[in-house]
């Protein structure tokens, strides 16, 4: 069992108001990877345009992560720094893909190329998802 | 040449590659996009560049060996707002008297997809012996046998793919009206982001292709990814300030039918569509209907052109019906349903085969639509289009012209017709633009009336100050407060034209919307003029593109690219068509008649002063380089936009002019 952590805060989607446009799963992959890879991105937004209903999957920064228990190389840390968040280190991680099934929100993704997990940062507590989202889908919420 | 990858890794949003699929033979190959894309950027103006290669003249939209493009504009992919759209252009069956090449656009997800898929654009040509649908991913292309879609709804088509290839699968496709070709077949994604004009439904159709399936895996390069996204916010931002969410007007709002606004593009943050999600029917009560609605759908509800006009959830179930079937209703909306009864008030065309032509009733209209996208009994005369029904009838011809500006399109932004909107002087711009173009001119046609006709509605023809600011909005963003002023009449009315005729060929090759590109102004503001980032609205676009790419291409350069894409189609047109000032004339006929609105400054509809729109055209020329006598570019021009060559042989008169149409050869169902 993971120990119990306290991280800063979390994101917290309201599907109901996403317009499926895509600007956070962009915005996401672009300040992580450094080019626009929607694959790659730390959330997913699964867009059905013939029903507009849309599924906004996020991480919600579990206070005992499952992916952290599920990792037998021990690649999935809690950093004290910005308050708290969990963290990949890509050194670590050889892409078992436990932790994918671990997650209870089908957030986490293996990287295309099959090597490496991709996990929220939460952009050190100030997401760029929140900031790029035009209808206000996505919140910040801090953990009193 | 330059190497592809390794510029697609750098600095520029390019995926490098286009591909070319040749369903005759399967073959699949794929082509630079980076040869032509420092002067044709991507989607609208790549495939001009492309068609001027590929389409020679003669050539058919149904020939087997005629290209059909899917360009994705150069931003798309990237965070810039509004950027998803993508340019389906060719030979166009609904062109009218030729079936000459011209383009539609649409917007959904499609394109991004694709271009994460590791393609600018899909190039298909040939015809498959069977019906298939065509499936993209990072590992390239292939065809598959697609016997069990051939018939089925454009709605259910998209379902059945996602459901077998994953939801974040994105579907191009075509419903029975396009396996039927029909000449105003759509090609459509989502429930109503179709590329509607045009008819390349049907082109699409002839060659046995199905649907488009694509799933991206890869990504997209941003030369400044920080800087990116703090513009593209800020744009978005100033946008939703702008224009507000959702459609301002017409439609039925209900929270009962699950109404929310939704976007037709990747990352438009404006909304200006609404989508409902549970709306009962009136044609088939036992139903309920889910779908998207622009500014096109809430007209099916009829008005005064209809005599009559039915229940808003009738309007929404009939539009998701033709989007089904995959027809363009604006031609049925504000072609051929208004040419119809016009030519019922005159004692004409009373019945099709016996059958009475009772237009005034919903139920009618669903049989309507569902005989012409299967081209069943009397809907196989319509599926023609309205210009062709009147030939091939005799019957009603003369009324064509009420309806019809030019090239077999309907009224659009014209003032006149069916669309009477804008009022005198500025249809003088929209049709100066239908009068150049090849198809009604819809994205210089937005960009001009969003921003000054939404501008003029929004002021008081008593407030002096600002009637005095209009003239200010003139000079600056045309050289002349006539432009802009209400009174301005035929004064400087050419240089908005071909300002937003060049913007528009630009923003068709970005891949941005023109229900937010160009920003040019905004009532709120003291000025009415819109700056973003200290950057004024021409120059968002460019502000955009250079933190896209670091090539270096200035704003004057987007620009050019702009009036050299618009001036290769031109080309094309000539050597192919034959196009000629006479052509460019069509609409002057149409003009003639009363307009539809009155300008409250005037007080009285406006008759066309010929000899006056004529030196507009003449000023229309004189700003694009072309000689007026001939309406075409001289060497000069053609040199100065680096289009050396073209402009040889271009005497090529064209191929005849196509009233009736070759029955396509095509079978509409499995062999």
């Amino acid at each position: 069992m993971t120990e119990r952590r306290r991280p800063a805060g979390r994101l917290r989607a309201y599907p109901e108001r996403c317009q499926g446009c895509q600007a956070c799963v962009v915005a996401c992959s672009l300040v992580h990877e450094g080019r626009v890879e929607p694959v790659h991105a730390r959330l997913r937004v699964i867009v059905d345009p013939l029903r507009a209903a849309h599924e906004v999957r996020v991480c919600h920064q579990c206070r005992r992560a499952p992916c952290a228990a599920a990792c037998p190389r021990g690649a999935i840390t809690y950093v004290s720094a910005a308050g708290g968040y969990w963290a990949v280190d890509a050194s670590a991680c050889d892409g078992c893909g436990l932790c994918v099934a671990a997650c209870p929100f089908h957030v986490l993704m293996l990287a295309f190329d099959g090597d490496t997990i991709r996990l929220c940062d939460t952009c050190q507590g100030a997401p760029e998802c929140v900031a790029s989202c035009p209808a206000g889908a996505l919140e910040w919420e801090e953990r009193s | 040449m330059t190497d592809a990858r390794a510029l697609s890794a750098g600095a520029a949003p390019w995926a490098g590659r286009i591909l070319h699929v040749d369903l005759t033979s399967g073959r699949v190959e794929t082509l630079s996009t980076l040869e032509h894309a420092r002067h044709y950027l991507g989607g609208r103006g790549l495939a001009a560049r492309l068609a001027l290669d590929l389409i020679p003249p003669g050539m058919g939209p149904y020939d087997a060996e005629s290209p059909l493009f899917f360009m994705t504009g150069a931003l798309v992919g990237t965070p810039a707002p509004s950027a998803g759209r993508v340019t389906i252009c060719g030979l166009s069956p609904q062109a009218y008297p030729h079936e000459w090449y011209t383009r539609s656009n649409l917007g959904g997800h499609w394109g991004a997809e694709l271009k994460y898929a590791g393609y600018d654009g899909l190039i298909v040509t040939g015809r498959a012996p069977h019906p298939v649908t065509l499936h993209i991913d990072n590992d390239g292309a292939t065809l598959r046998e697609a016997g069990d879609l051939w018939g089925m709804g454009l709605i259910a088509t998209q379902a059945r793919l996602r459901e077998a290839l994953g939801p974040e699968t994105r579907v191009l496709a075509i419903g029975p009206a396009g396996e039927h070709l029909c000449r105003y077949a759509v090609i459509a994604t989502g429930t109503e982001s179709a590329a509607g004009q045009g008819g390349f439904g049907a082109v699409m159709g002839s060659k046995r292709l199905k649907a488009i399936a694509v799933r991206g895996r890869g990504g997209v390069a941003v030369a400044h990814p920080r800087e990116m996204l703090r513009r593209a916010r800020l744009i978005s931002e100033a946008a939703l300030a702008r224009y507000g969410r959702g459609m301002p007007d017409e439609n039925p709002r209900s929270d009962a039918y699950g109404q929310r606004p939704a976007p037709c593009t990747y990352l438009c943050p404006r909304a200006c569509g609404d989508f409902y999600q549970r709306v009962p029917g009136v044609v088939h009560p036992e139903q309920t209907y889910a779908g998207q609605v622009f500014c096109c759908a809430p007209r099916l509800a009829g008005g005064e052109w209809l005599g009559a006009r039915f229940a808003p959830e009738a309007a929404f179930e009939l539009a998701q019906m033709s989007n089904d079937l995959g027809l363009n209703h604006w031609e049925l909306t504000f072609g051929l349903g208004p040419w119809l009864l016009a030519c019922q008030a005159r004692g004409e065309l009373r019945a099709l085969d016996g059958q009475a032509l009772n237009l005034q009733e919903p139920t009618f209209w669903a049989e309507m639509m569902d005989r012409i996208a299967h081209r069943r009994g009397w809907g196989d005369l319509l599926a023609e289009g309205g210009p062709r029904v009147a030939d091939i009838l005799g019957v009603g011809q003369d009324l064509i012209g009420d309806y019809y500006p030019a090239y077999g399109q309907s009224s659009h932004w014209d003032g006149h017709g069916s669309f009477p909107s804008p009022h005198f002087p500025y249809w003088l711009v929209t049709s100066l633009q239908w009068a150049l173009d090849t198809r009604d001119p819809i994205g210089g046609g937005h960009g001009y009336t969003t921003n000054i006709f939404g501008l003029v509605r929004a002021v008081s023809p008593e407030d002096a100050a600002a009637q005095a600011q209009l003239r200010r909005v003139g000079e600056r963003l045309y050289g002349s407060a006539a432009a802009v002023d209400p009174r301005g009449g035929y004064e400087g009315k050419a240089e908005p034209a071909v300002r937003h005729q060049n913007r528009g060929a630009l923003k068709d090759s970005l891949g941005v919307c023109d229900n937010i590109f160009p920003m040019l102004t905004d009532p709120a503001r003291e000025d009415y003029l819109v700056a973003v980032d200290g950057v004024e609205g021409w120059r968002l676009e460019h502000h955009l593109f250079e933190a896209a790419c670091d090539w270096d291409l200035s704003a004057e350069d987007l620009d050019r690219a702009g009036d050299r894409i618009f001036t290769a189609e031109r080309l094309l047109a000539i050597r192919n068509w034959g196009r000629d000032r006479a052509t460019d004339e069509t609409i002057i006929a149409y003009l003639q008649r009363p307009e539809g609105s009155v300008n409250p400054y005037l007080g009285e509809r406006v008759t066309l002063d010929v000899e006056a729109y004529r030196a507009l055209l003449d000023a229309c020329y004189a700003l694009r380089g072309w000689d007026p006598a001939t309406a075409r570019p001289t060497e000069a021009t053609l040199r100065a936009l680096g289009l050396e060559g073209w402009g040889e042989g271009t005497a090529v008169a064209g191929t005849a002019p196509s009233r009736r149409g070759d029955r396509p050869v095509a079978p509409t169902t499995l062999p």
